[in-house]
């Protein structure tokens, strides 16, 4: 079952990503205009699983990410549904790399 | 029924694969062939829809022939033959009369295999999302996740310009949307007028 957020694209209208199996949402160490979304789902050998790199056009907030997470966890709860989510600070989706997605994957966060 | 992603594709002859650019898939038979010479980009026909390929046939100090695609054409499909007709005048025919070589396609000869390709939705992993080309607006990306591997399905895409990039992933984004939320459901992807899916491959 799908779980899907779609999300305004700078460049114009929206874009979907798929939640089903995001289990947390953290705002990239070091990248103030970056949300990762861990999936899991294991991408390597190891301790390493798959995240999606939201990409943003403007700084994202700590209300943001919440905001987010939460609304991860609620469409977890409706099969196969897509809901728009709006980001607090009104950051929509960088126009060129609005999803970026690392080799191998990441480390699970502590 | 599972769903799927239906991508029509144009019909071009795969230049990457190479199996149209095998000179054994070709019959050449009929040519007399003269040594280090090329024929030039020349233009072909076809038993079918396909048209506009163009190759070019060279030949090295011992005779063998070689063959390049210089264009890839459109709406081939399996069971087509591709004619070929080299002029006697042509440096490459060292006979009298003009020659028709010849290519009878198989689907490893066109890209992404025939007139469609599907993605598929996985049964263990899942469709995370468009990736859309905002550099060079020819490969489009619907990246999928799975345990231990990542699966990104690339669109090959002809027409994609600066000003239609946002329409072109917007379009995709919305069949992808609706493969993951309608049951049994396999929509098809419709691109803006001259807009067209070359391939569809992972990787």
């Amino acid at each position: 079952m799908n779980n899907l957020l779609s999300i305004d694209w700078n460049a114009g209208g929206e874009l979907a990503i798929n939640v089903k199996d995001v289990y947390r949402v953290d705002q990239e160490a070091g990248a103030t205009d970056s949300i990762l979304c861990y999936y899991n789902i294991a991408s390597d050998t190891g301790p390493k699983v798959w995240a999606v790199d939201l990409k943003f056009s403007s700084n994202v907030t700590a209300a943001d990410v919440t905001q987010l997470q939460a609304a991860v966890l609620k469409i977890q709860q409706s099969p196969n549904a897509m809901v728009k989510f709006k980001m607090p600070s009104e950051a929509k989706l960088d126009t060129t790399t609005p999803f970026a997605f690392s080799a191998g994957g990441v480390a699970v966060p502590k | 029924m599972g769903n799927s992603i239906k991508i029509p594709l144009l019909g071009t002859l795969d230049k990457v694969g190479g199996d149209a650019a095998t000179i054994t898939n070709w019959d050449i038979s009929a040519l007399t062939v003269t040594a280090s010479a090329t024929s030039g980009s020349l233009e072909s026909v076809s038993s079918g829809a396909g048209s506009e390929a163009k190759f070019t046939f060279s030949s090295d100090a011992a005779s063998a022939v070689s063959v390049v695609i210089d264009v890839a054409g459109k709406d081939y499909s399996a069971g087509q033959t591709i004619t070929v007709t080299i002029p006697s005048a042509n440096a490459i025919n060292g006979g009298a009369t003009d020659v028709d070589v010849t290519l009878l396609l198989e689907d490893n000869m066109i890209a992404g295999g025939a007139f469609e390709g599907y993605i598929l939705l996985p049964s263990s992993g899942l469709l995370a999302c468009v990736i859309p080309d905002t550099a060079s607006y020819t490969t489009w990306k619907i990246q999928q996740l799975e345990n231990d591997h990542t699966r990104p399905w690339t669109i090959e895409i002809q027409g994609g310009l600066v000003s239609n990039y946002v329409d072109i992933t917007k379009r995709i984004n919305n069949v992808l949307v609706e493969a993951c939320t309608s049951p049994n459901s396999q929509p098809s992807l419709v691109l803006p007028e001259g807009v067209f899916a070359t391939d569809l491959f992972i990787g």
